[in-house]
């Protein structure tokens, strides 16, 4: 699942480390959400995207449901 | 799969295991009636196998599960001094993945061992306590080097 995590942390100035102490999880899992290997929990994808001040929709690309 | 992220989980897991692997190789050891279980002949032309055998019959695998427990005991410490908050969910769905890359190898080496045991059982019982040894230490190996790094 494609997102704009990377983009608005490095827009904060912020590493990866610190984004993942202000959501509470590992370093590892930002990388790993950054570069689509792994899709967030609902309630990690709405922690993200409060931080970033978005909707969860907005951060992360919802193009077609893999659930079909 | 919520169950392990407390690391309390992980080294249960990890010791009980552990207890297990090194019971066998610390209670077998000069054990006559595992002894008698051995290749006595040198059946294979192979100073591989025939050095293992003896190596098996001389007791010395005790010393392995030595090794099993000192590396379980070196990693519980780490998990205890460094491992301070629970594990987020990206590192339980990797803990996840690695169980049921494990559960299922371990399956698929049951029917493995059969045929090994019935086609030939000529240092069957050397070529299991290989294959645990190498299973288990490998396991600790690789487990020691994830604590010591994150």
């Amino acid at each position: 699942m494609k997102n704009k995590v990377k983009q608005l942390r490095e827009q904060l100035g912020l590493t990866q480390a610190q984004l993942g102490q202000k959501v509470k999880v590992s370093r590892q899992a930002i990388n790993a959400i950054e570069k689509n290997k792994f899709d967030p929990s609902i309630w990690l994808a709405y922690d993200l995207a409060n931080f970033f001040n978005m909707t969860i929709e907005e951060l992360f690309e919802f193009e077609e449901s893999e659930r079909k | 799969m919520s169950i392990l992220k407390h690391p309390a989980v992980n080294i249960l897991f990890i010791s009980f295991m552990s207890a297990i692997y090194s019971f066998i190789f610390i209670f077998t050891a000069g054990h006559m009636e595992f002894a008698s279980m051995l290749s006595h002949s040198k059946t294979l032309n192979s100073a591989f196998w025939n050095g293992w055998s003896d190596f098996l019959k001389s007791g010395n695998m005790k010393f392995i599960g030595y090794l099993i427990i000192g590396l379980t005991v070196v990693i519980v410490v780490f998990i205890l001094l460094k491992r301070t908050k629970q594990y987020d969910e990206y590192q339980v769905s990797i803990l996840a993945k690695s169980l049921l890359v494990a559960g299922i190898l371990s399956i698929l080496m049951i029917p493995f061992l059969l045929i090994m045991l019935l086609s030939d059982p000529n240092y069957s019982t050397e070529t299991i306590f290989l294959f645990a040894m190498i299973q288990w230490v490998g396991v600790l190996v690789s487990y020691l080097f994830f604590v010591v790094r994150f």
